[in-house]
C-alpha cells in the first residue's frame, strides 16, 4: 500500500485495524540542553478532554479507557521514530471525538529553543501488525517559532477514523496549549508569561505626580501606552535606554557554551524614523549614523556600548519638543556579535520622558537565531505620545523594514 | 436537512423550494485558537452575463462592493477571522431583483494571502459553505471545507443560474488555484 505524505491541514482515512502506532520524531534527535517530549490530548467534540486522565504522557502512559498507550522507546523498528503512541481505536472511550498528538520543548521560550531550530519534526501512522508505514506528515519547521504544536490528530468522522496533519500551536509552551484542551499545567516557575496574540487593554495613562519611583511596565506584545503632554510644554527630552546583562560563563552550563565562552554579547541600539514631512531614515552605530538632535530627525544616539560593561546600556535622545514633527520612531536592537541568544541577554529598554513614569520594556519572549529585535513602536498619535510593546523578532534590518513597511533601501555594512 | 449534493450535481430551486425569492449563501469558520496569523476567509459572488463573464467590475461583490447596483445581490461584510457563531459573512441574493442580463450568479471562497501565510482550508476548524432559503432558513446545500478541501486555498462553490423560466443551482464544488485574483479572472475582471 502506498504511504500517503501529507501536508499541514490534509486529512486521509485511515484503514479499519483493531491496533495503530502514531511515532513522532525529529532531527536532530538529540541537542544538548533541548528535551523534547510527545503527548496526546483526548478530547471531546468541544476539543476539551473529559478530564485530566485523557493527557497521556511520560508520566501518565496510558488512557483511563485503556485505548492509548505512550511507549516512550518506539517497537517500529524505524531507527527514527523517538517515542509512539498505541491506539486502539475499538476501546476510546464514545465521546473522545479526537487523539490530538503534540510535541513540546521543555521551557523553550525561556532558553530560545523553538520548532525553528530543529530540522526536522514527523508524525508517521504505521500498521503494528505489518511494520508498513500507513501515512506520514513531515511537519515544515523553517522559521517555526512555537515550542508546543499539535502535529497531528486522529479523529472519528462518519464513523471511520481519519488522520490529520495540524502543524499549529503556541509561542508560550505546554501551559498555553494545555490550556486550550481543557488541562491546567502550572506554568514552570521560569517561565514567561504565555505571548497574546490580541493586545491586552492598555492600562490607564499614569496620573502626572511631581516625584515617583514608579515604573510602567508594557507586559505583553501590543499593549502601549499613552502620554499626553502638560499644557504650554512640550515633552523635553525623551531618553530611550536600552540595557543588557554581560553573563559571566558558567562552567559547563548550558548559557555559557551557547555563549561561545566569556565573549560577550555585542547588542546595538539603534531606530527606524519617519517624519510628518515623509522624510525617514536609520539611526544605529553601523555606518555611524549618529542622527542630530536640535535638527531633523530630532533623534540623537548617544554612542556605542560594544559589551554592556557601561551600567547605563546604549541611549537614543529624542527631541520630545519636536514631536508634532515626528510621526513614527520604531527602536530596535541588534546582535552585532556572537550567537544571537536574547534569552542570555537579558534586555531591558526603558522610555523616560521628564515628568512622568518611566516605561519599561523587558525583552522577556526570547527567540533564537534572530539577531534582530524590534522593541518599541513610539508614535505621534495626535500630540500624545504613545510607546507600544513590539518585541518581534527577525533576522536582520530588512526583514524587519518589510513588516512594519517603512521602505528604505539596505545594503550590507559593516562596524570598525 | 440538506440535500447533499454530489460534486458537479444541480437542484431545481423552483421545485425544491417553490416560491423562493430570496438566498442567502452563508460562509462559517472557527477563529484561530492557536499562535499565527489569523485565517481569512472571503464568500464572494460574480454577477454573469451569457458569455460567462461580468459586464463591468459593478458586478462583482465582494469585501470592497458590498452591495450591487440594483440591490439583488448584498454582502454582508468583511470577517477577518472567524469570531463569532454561525455564518460568518454572508451574502444575500434576491431573485426577483436580478436583473434579465443575469443569468448565473457564481459564488466562490478564498482564503485572504493563503499563500503568504501558507494556510489552507484544512488548517481551519469548522470552515464551511452553504447556500440556504432566506425564507424558510431551509438549507439547500453544504460543503465541509476543513474536511473535504483540505488541500485548497480556494473553491467555486457553486452557480445560480436560469434554464428557461427556471432558477437552478449547480454545486460546483471546484477547487482553485491563485485565490480570488484567479477568479477575477476567469470571470472577466482585470486586477490591479
Amino acid at each position: 500500500m502506498a504511504v500517503v505524505v501529507l501536508t499541514p491541514g490534509a486529512n486521509v482515512g485511515i484503514p479499519e485495524c483493531s491496533r495503530i502506532l502514531v511515532a513522532v520524531g525529529w532531527e536532530p534527535k538529540s541537542v544538548a540542553g533541548m528535551e523534547i517530549d510527545a503527548s496526546v490530548f483526548m478530547v471531546k467534540a468541544d476539543g476539551k478532554v473529559p478530564d485530566d486522565g485523557y493527557f497521556v504522557f511520560y508520566g501518565a502512559q496510558s488512557s483511563p479507557d485503556g485505548s492509548v498507550r505512550f511507549l516512550p522507546s518506539p517497537p517500529t523498528g524505524f531507527a527514527s521514530d523517538v517515542q509512539a503512541f498505541e491506539v486502539e481505536p475499538g476501546k476510546v472511550s464514545a465521546d473522545v471525538e479526537s487523539i490530538d498528538v503534540c510535541v513540546t520543548l521543555h521551557e523553550g521560550q525561556v532558553r530560545g529553543q523553538s520548532f525553528g531550530s530543529l530540522t526536522g519534526v514527523f508524525a508517521r501512522l504505521v500498521d503494528p501488525s505489518s511494520g508498513h508505514e500507513v501515512a506520514r506528515f513531515d511537519l515544515p519547521v523553517a522559521g517555526m517559532k512555537e515550542t508546543a504544536i499539535t502535529l497531528a490528530k486522529v479523529y472519528r468522522r462518519n464513523g471511520q477514523w481519519k488522520i490529520r496533519a495540524v502543524g499549529q500551536g503556541f509561542v508560550g509552551g505546554l501551559a498555553p496549549l494545555a490550556r486550550q484542551y481543557g488541562v491546567d499545567v502550572a506554568d514552570d516557575a521560569s517561565t514567561p508569561p504565555p505571548v497574546q496574540e490580541k493586545p491586552a487593554p492598555p492600562p490607564p495613562p499614569p496620573a502626572p505626580k511631581p516625584v515617583s519611583l514608579t515604573k510602567v511596565t508594557l507586559e505583553k506584545r501590543g499593549q502601549s501606552v499613552s502620554l499626553e503632554k502638560k499644557a504650554g510644554e512640550g515633552f523635553g527630552e525623551i531618553v530611550f535606554n536600552l540595557n543588557w546583562n554581560q553573563r559571566p560563563e558558567k562552567k559547563g552550563g548550558f548559557l555559557g557554551r551557547i555563549l561561545g565562552g566569556n565573549k560577550g554579547i555585542d547588542l546595538d541600539l539603534g531606530c527606524l524614523w519617519e517624519l510628518e514631512d515623509g522624510d525617514k531614515g536609520v539611526i544605529q552605530a553601523l555606518g555611524e549614523a549618529w542622527g542630530e538632535y536640535r535638527s531633523e530627525p530630532f533623534i540623537r544616539h548617544a554612542g556605542d556600548d560594544r559589551t554592556g560593561a557601561i551600567a547605563q546600556g546604549e541611549n537614543i535622545r529624542i527631541n520630545g519638543d519636536k514631536l508634532s514633527k515626528i510621526k513614527r520612531i520604531l527602536v530596535f536592537a541588534f546582535i552585532y556579535e556572537g550567537v544571537p541568544n536574547w534569552a542570555a541577554a537579558d534586555g531591558v529598554a526603558t522610555v523616560k520622558v521628564p515628568g512622568q513614569h518611566d516605561i519599561e520594556v523587558r525583552l522577556d519572549n526570547p527567540a533564537s537565531g534572530q539577531g534582530m529585535c524590534a522593541i518599541a513602536l513610539i508614535e505621534n498619535d495626535k500630540g500624545k505620545l504613545k510607546v507600544t510593546k513590539e518585541e518581534q523578532y527577525f533576522r536582520g534590518h530588512l526583514d524587519m523594514d518589510k513588516a512594519y513597511r517603512w521602505g528604505l533601501r539596505w545594503v550590507a555594512g559593516s562596524k570598525n | 436537512m440538506a440535500i447533499s449534493l454530489s460534486k458537479g450535481g444541480n437542484v431545481s430551486l423552483s421545485k425544491s423550494e417553490p416560491g423562493l425569492k430570496r438566498i442567502l449563501i452563508g460562509l462559517g469558520w472557527d477563529a484561530r485558537s492557536t499562535d499565527g496569523a489569523d485565517f481569512d476567509l472571503d464568500a464572494s459572488a460574480f454577477m454573469l452575463g451569457s458569455n460567462h463573464k461580468v459586464p463591468n467590475e459593478k458586478a462583482f461583490i465582494f469585501y470592497n462592493n458590498l452591495k450591487s447596483i440594483d440591490g439583488s445581490v448584498e454582502h454582508t461584510g468583511d470577517n477577518k477571522t472567524g469570531s463569532g457563531d454561525g455564518d460568518d459573512e454572508a451574502i444575500k441574493v434576491d431573485l426577483d431583483l436580478l436583473p434579465a442580463d443575469v443569468q448565473t450568479v457564481a459564488v466562490t471562497v478564498t482564503i485572504h494571502d493563503a499563500e503568504g501565510r501558507k494556510q489552507n482550508f484544512g488548517q481551519v476548524k469548522n470552515a464551511f459553505i452553504r447556500i440556504v432559503n432566506d425564507e424558510t432558513d431551509k438549507e439547500i446545500a453544504r460543503y465541509d471545507l476543513s474536511e473535504d478541501y483540505s488541500t485548497e486555498t480556494a473553491m467555486i462553490f457553486g452557480e445560480i443560474y436560469r434554464h428557461n423560466e427556471d432558477w437552478k443551482f449547480r454545486a460546483v464544488g471546484q477547487g482553485y488555484s491563485g485565490g480570488l485574483a484567479a477568479m477575477c479572472a476567469q470571470y472577466g475582471i482585470d486586477v490591479a
